[in-house]
């Protein structure tokens, strides 16, 4: 089975990143009430060995790095890692933060910014990843998100998700959120067994624009 | 057996609306719960019966599903709860409200598109209470009630952060009461204990919402003054040595009294961190405790 991609198929992922991403910032925009640029995602496939260098590349302080990790099954299987630089989430409590929001103790302090992290990475993901595959006409539904770190993705990615011979095909974006110092970066790792079925998609996608 | 049967058995609620916010189903459960019955609600807008849920977050819950088509996570750590169902009066735990763990749904019309949002509420109140039964065992003195030495730390720890972030200013206080050992041996142990605890008592009287007074250890305390300089620090410091000098402690028909010395110490930026402004008020309270009864500031001459 060939799981390479062809520079055609790399190039329609692209144009569907593009229109995807295109479209979830508008929407973004009015759901979470304040403006969060999309920059155009670059689309990369990669052997899984050479993944975790990709991402300390990438990634200021990795290690510390604060990753919202949500998976996706379906017809098309991954993961999503939302990265926000270490202490990023303190910028963007009070966006999110709930009117009924009580901060009680210090253990709490800490639960309640993954939780607003976890729920601005649902958002963005769903927003993102959901568009991607909605262009594609696959159908995938998403594992509760969870918040973790960038030596956890590291061991993820090192521990069964991938064969470490696979391809990665990695999507990355820059969030920029309005008013605040603060950007994330958004990869979409796919599995290496449903890159069939993603090179079919891809295969649909370009026909249907011919 | 059909659908409605079925979902009726759900030991959670389930509540389906549709774009215009109208209730499209409500399971037993909400029946129970809410004391509204289906017929009574479905059609009508959920607002009809609770206000309560127009606001930024569910409004933001439900773009997101109608938009994205994603499913939401509404925590109880974060949202405590959606529908506010009040607990029993006389619920011992504090809480007013059932805790609420909550997700809301895509459900989509034969175009694929999500038409309707399904809410799931998972009743998990009794959760709540063991999980903070447990971070009040960890986290409290179980002599004075005071926070414990762990728990104070990982708020300094905090507290600097914040105060590097923000540049807002810090002040840490530790106090001791002075010749303690001596009102033990006088007068007994439990009498000292007695003493801790009506301490503690009178510090929190003096302290503010977000102030944290821990015991430190043996007839130590120490407590954090966020937002505030070493000079406002000494003056909390100077009310709460003059009000244990002149509380009259009894213990068993036996009055005493007792009085604490105190050493302030404000975060500055030559300092590395936590260690650093803990020694800095260490020193400071080494100095105070040369004249007892008294409150000396790191930085300051006496």
């Amino acid at each position: 089975m060939n799981n390479t991609f062809t520079a055609l198929e790399i190039d329609t992922l692209q144009e569907v990143m593009n229109m995807a991403f295109g479209s979830a910032a508008a929407d973004l925009a009015e759901v979470v009430d304040v403006f969060v640029q999309l920059n155009a995602p670059d689309v990369q496939v990669m052997r899984l060995d050479d993944l975790e260098s990709h991402l300390v590349a990438q990634i200021p302080d990795y290690e510390r790095a604060r990753v919202v990790e949500q998976h996706f099954r379906g017809e098309s299987d991954g993961v999503a890692l939302l990265v926000f630089p270490h202490g990023a989430e303190h910028q963007l409590v009070s966006l999110f933060q709930s009117d009924s929001t009580e901060i009680l103790e210090s253990d709490t302090i800490l639960e309640l910014e993954k939780e607003i992290l976890m729920e601005i990475g649902n958002i963005l993901i769903g927003a993102t990843v959901g568009r991607l595959f909605d262009l594609l006409n696959r159908r995938i539904g998403y594992l509760p998100p969870r918040t973790t770190d960038g030596y956890a993705v590291a061991e993820l990615i090192n521990k069964g998700l991938f064969a470490g011979d696979d391809y990665a095909i990695t999507v990355q974006t820059r969030f920029d959120f309005e008013d605040r110092a603060v950007s994330g970066r958004l990869f979409i790792i796919n599995r290496q067994q449903s890159a069939q079925q993603l090179k079919s998609a891809l295969a649909e996608f370009w026909s249907s624009l011919e | 057996m059909n659908d409605d049967q079925v979902l009726d058995t759900l030991p959670i609620g389930l509540v389906v609306l549709d774009r215009s916010y109208r209730v499209r189903r409500w399971n037993h459960w909400m029946v129970m719960q809410s004391g509204l019955s289906q017929q009574t609600v479905l059609e009508c807008s959920v607002f009809n019966y609770y206000p309560e849920l127009n606001k930024p977050s569910f409004l933001r819950a439900c773009k997101t599903v109608f938009t994205f088509g994603n499913v939401v996570y509404l925590s109880q750590k974060l949202h405590r709860f959606l529908f506010p169902f009040e607990l029993p009066a006389n619920h011992t735990s504090g809480l007013t409200h059932m805790q609420q763990s909550c997700t809301m749904s895509p459900v989509r019309g034969d175009d694929g598109h999500p038409q309707q949002v399904a809410i799931t509420i998972q009743d998990v109140t009794d959760s709540v209470i063991l999980e903070r039964r447990l971070r009040a065992v960890n986290n409290i003195d179980e002599l004075t009630g005071a926070y414990n030495r762990r728990y104070f730390s990982a708020r300094l720890r905090e507290e600097i952060e914040r105060h590097r972030r923000y540049n807002h200013r810090l002040s840490l206080v530790i106090f001791d009461l002075d010749h303690f050992k001596q009102t033990n041996d006088s007068i007994g142990h439990l009498a000292g204990d007695h003493a801790l605890i009506e301490i503690r008592k009178l510090a929190e009287e003096q302290l503010r919402d977000i102030d944290v007074l821990a015991r430190f250890g043996g007839e130590e305390f120490v407590f954090l003054l966020p937002e505030t300089g070493r000079e406002a620090a000494r003056g909390t410091a100077e009310r709460l040595r003059s009000e244990i000098e002149r509380f009259s402690l009894t213990w068993r028909e036996r009055a005493f009294r007792v009085t604490a010395s105190f050493g302030v110490a404000e975060l500055n930026h030559g300092m590395g961190g936590e260690t650093d402004l803990l020694e800095a008020a260490d020193q400071a309270l080494y100095v105070a405790k040369q004249k007892r009864n008294a409150v000396s500031v790191a930085g300051n001459s006496g």
